[in-house]
């Protein structure tokens, strides 16, 4: 008989004890809520600069006493350090010259006026310029934010975002890092990024097939397209308009005289070469791939390009 | 004797064969959804040229609720003038009809469409009805209560800049996930089906499911395909089909989240399941011999398809073969086939392939970030004890509708939520 009873309560056991962690947690309720949904979140290109300049003006606004720490003798000018509030709180440098001695700076670095970098420069945190910025030396920055217009003569990188809020030109080598938002983006040295927004993004100043007098024989495709496979349009034996957009799941190869009036997406890659343009001036349109997209000889774009991997443009 | 017995068996081994195919779907996704190639949905696609949308809100009874649906579509960041609301008062008796009157008179894109008198009940009647009057090239369509964000009707649209979509699909969260047991089964079951069943099938192209809800249609399309079926409970998998078979494709958009209520209690859990069961089967019958002889679908698509058209009648039929296994072990027959092979198929299935739904539930959890409701994860046997018993009694309904083509109420499922 206790053999009986021993043999139903080892059997009962075993049968519950699959369930305890789920009796521990329904009780404990260590999780009960929803995954959670931003419901006022909405896809804006510019969104990392405009919110950290956001939080920079709103913790100097909230600045009641500047805390100033004591002078370095490496600097050329005294730079004036503020304790900020911005996610945390912690040490700005601001300065209203170019002449920082420092090559590695650990603070985020605010620079007051128009800068010229002539010097080798590394930021660990954001670098703002309120005025226009030009590097003529090597700099490498986790985030870039540029009042003005930002001028890239020697190779920089940036790890996360640039906001420049006129004009950004590549003269140089140039890795911008996952975002980039500019009014226009004049790429003109090799650029690496995975986002960028503007107005106009071109890697030439040469009219393109957009802006020139076509009276020859064009090729007019009309509509949007789906395409299953992988698809190439060149446009170097006529000009090829296609007023719609292009959506592929195979890799979409793009050259010549070619313009899209609509958006590109592909879920593979994308070449564009020799002269492509997307979208019309004024408006916003996309060329969105998965993969990698290749930029080659003149393009232009108005508005935005993004990949999941990594951009590349070289003019 | 010796046919039955011949015919028990071999249920049991097409029984066998099914649910092993089950279980290879189940790991197949899973795997995917966690390693695999992920597809890119749309919503990198900045555009300004956006289609013109009719938001459809079909409500019945809805005080409690339709102020928060209309207060967050009014808020909404699409373009006003390419936006218009018909939240449709499907004979409402409660203050449904004047709530939506109140915000017809405030916002001039609302425009309510009541229904009363001889039009028949139903969702599929309303949204009949509603397709009539909507100016929308594209139609996207809330349950009323549901919770939609800002951006979500810009993220679901854009999908149809692509020609192939003919609908889109965001997916839906509980919002009241931790109220009770009942509460928290469901919103991990959701996870499941949408962060890794929904998910895998967009990447593998088979058959991503339109759901009715947090989702939308190209309008043109499917006035063209005849609208929906008054006969059919759910319209959603009936346009599924319907898009699929036409060539057509649904995309999902994992990242279009809203949240909905889900049933707080087990009454309302069990009518709305036996709803769903019995709308899905009706769509099973009508489109099983379809999908097998479709030209415009893939060998894998109509494999994907013809399990997501037989999912409800799965319950059935494991019941069917639990009464089988009874009446074989009562004739003495249960050797159906001897073999270590075989044996060694019972011992993987029982280690593995019991586990299937579980895998694919705890992947999606992790995904999430979820971690600690993955302890909830066997409490789901009892839930699916619950499920077989009412899908079964829907997939009885549907065949009792096929049969005697009765007239369909619809049934709503009741709101928790205080107003």
């Amino acid at each position: 008989m206790p053999e009986v009873i021993l043999l139903v309560a080892l059997f009962s056991i075993l049968l519950f004890l699959p369930f305890v962690p789920s009796i521990i947690e329904l009780f404990l309720k260590r999780d009960t809520e929803p995954i959670p949904i931003d419901l006022e979140r909405k896809k804006e290109p510019d969104y990392f600069g405009k919110s950290f300049i956001n939080i920079l003006a709103t913790a100097l606004k909230d600045l009641k006493s500047q805390e100033v720490e004591k002078p370095k003798p490496v600097y050329v000018k005294l730079p004036v350090y503020l304790k900020l509030k911005l996610n945390r709180e912690e040490w700005v440098c601001f300065l209203n010259d170019e002449k920082l001695a420092e090559s590695t700076m650990d603070t985020l670095v605010v620079f007051t006026k128009d800068t010229t970098f002539l010097q080798n420069h590394a930021f660990k945190r954001e670098l703002v310029v309120f005025g226009n910025a030009v590097f003529k030396n090597t700099c490498v920055a986790r985030s870039l934010y540029v009042k003005g217009d930002c001028l890239i003569k020697a190779p920089v990188r940036v790890a996360r975002w640039v906001h420049v809020e006129g004009t950004l030109i590549t003269r140089s080598n140039a890795d911008l890092g996952v975002g980039v938002y500019a009014r226009e983006i004049r790429i003109r040295g090799w650029t690496t990024f995975k986002r960028a927004y503007a107005q106009k993004i071109d890697t030439s100043d040469e009219p393109l097939i957009d802006k020139e007098n076509n009276t020859g024989r064009v090729i007019n495709l009309k509509g949007n397209f789906g395409i299953t496979g992988s698809i190439t349009i060149g446009g170097k034996e006529r000009p090829v308009f296609v007023d719609g957009d292009i959506f592929c799941d195979g890799a979409a190869q793009i050259e010549g005289d070619v313009w899209i009036k609509g958006n590109v997406f592909s879920q593979d890659s994308i070449t564009l070469k020799d002269g492509v343009v997307i979208g019309i001036e004024g408006k916003v349109k996309s060329v969105v791939a998965r993969g990698e997209i290749l930029i080659k000889g003149p393009f232009r774009i108005y508005g935005y390009i993004h990949s999941e991997k990594r951009v590349e443009a070289s003019p | 004797m010796g046919i039955l017995i011949f015919l028990l068996k071999a249920y049991m081994v097409f029984l066998m064969l099914l649910l092993f195919l089950y279980i290879v779907r189940h790991y197949f996704f899973t795997l995917n959804r966690a390693f695999g190639k992920q597809r890119l949905y749309y919503q990198d696609v900045l555009d300004e040229d956006l289609p013109t949308v009719s938001v459809l809100v079909p409500m019945h009874n809805e005080e409690k609720v339709a102020k928060h649906i209309l207060d967050l579509l009014v808020a909404s960041d699409y373009p006003k003038e390419k936006l218009e609301i018909i939240p449709i008062n499907d004979h409402s008796t409660d203050r449904t009809k004047e709530i939506l009157e109140e915000y017809a008179q405030k916002y001039p894109f609302i425009r309510p469409l009541h229904r009363y008198g001889d039009l028949p009940r139903g969702k599929q009647n309303a949204l009949n009805d509603a397709l009539k009057i909507a100016k929308g090239e594209v139609i996207i369509v809330y349950d009323a209560d549901y919770l939609p964000p800002k951006a979500q009707i810009r993220t679901l649209a854009i999908a149809f800049k692509d020609p192939r979509v003919g609908a889109v699909m965001g997916r839906v969260v509980p919002i009241n996930a931790g109220k009770n047991l009942l509460t928290r089964l469901l919103d991990i079951e959701r996870s499941g089906g949408y962060q890794v069943d929904q998910q895998a099938r967009y990447n593998l192209n088979l058959i991503t499911q339109y759901g009715g809800t947090v989702g939308g249609f190209r309008k043109s399309v499917v006035m063209e395909l005849g609208g929906f079926d008054p006969r059919i409970l759910t319209e959603d998998t009936e346009l599924t089909y319907k898009l699929y078979l036409n060539g057509y494709k649904v995309a999902y958009a994992n990242i279009a989240e809203c949240y909905e209520e889900a049933p707080e209690d087990w009454n309302a859990r069990a009518r709305q399941l036996r709803r769903w069961s019995r709308g899905h089967n009706r769509v099973m019958f009508k489109y099983f011999l379809p999908t097998i002889l479709s030209k415009k679908l893939s060998f894998w698509q109509k494999v994907d398809g013809l399990l997501l058209l037989a999912i409800y009648m799965q319950p059935f039929l494991i019941f069917l073969g639990l009464l089988d296994s009874l009446l074989l072990f009562f004739l003495g027959e249960m050797e159906i086939a001897s073999s270590y092979l075989f044996l060694l198929f019972i011992f993987a299935h029982n280690s593995f392939g019991n586990f299937a739904p579980f895998f694919e539930i705890g992947t999606a959890l992790v995904l999430d970030g979820a971690k600690q409701k993955v302890f909830l994860l066997p409490l789901m046997f009892f839930e699916f004890i619950f499920n077989i018993i009412y899908t079964s009694l829907g997939f009885v309904d549907a065949v009792i509708d096929l049969i005697t083509k009765r007239t369909i109420l619809w049934q709503k499922t009741e709101r928790f939520r205080n107003a």
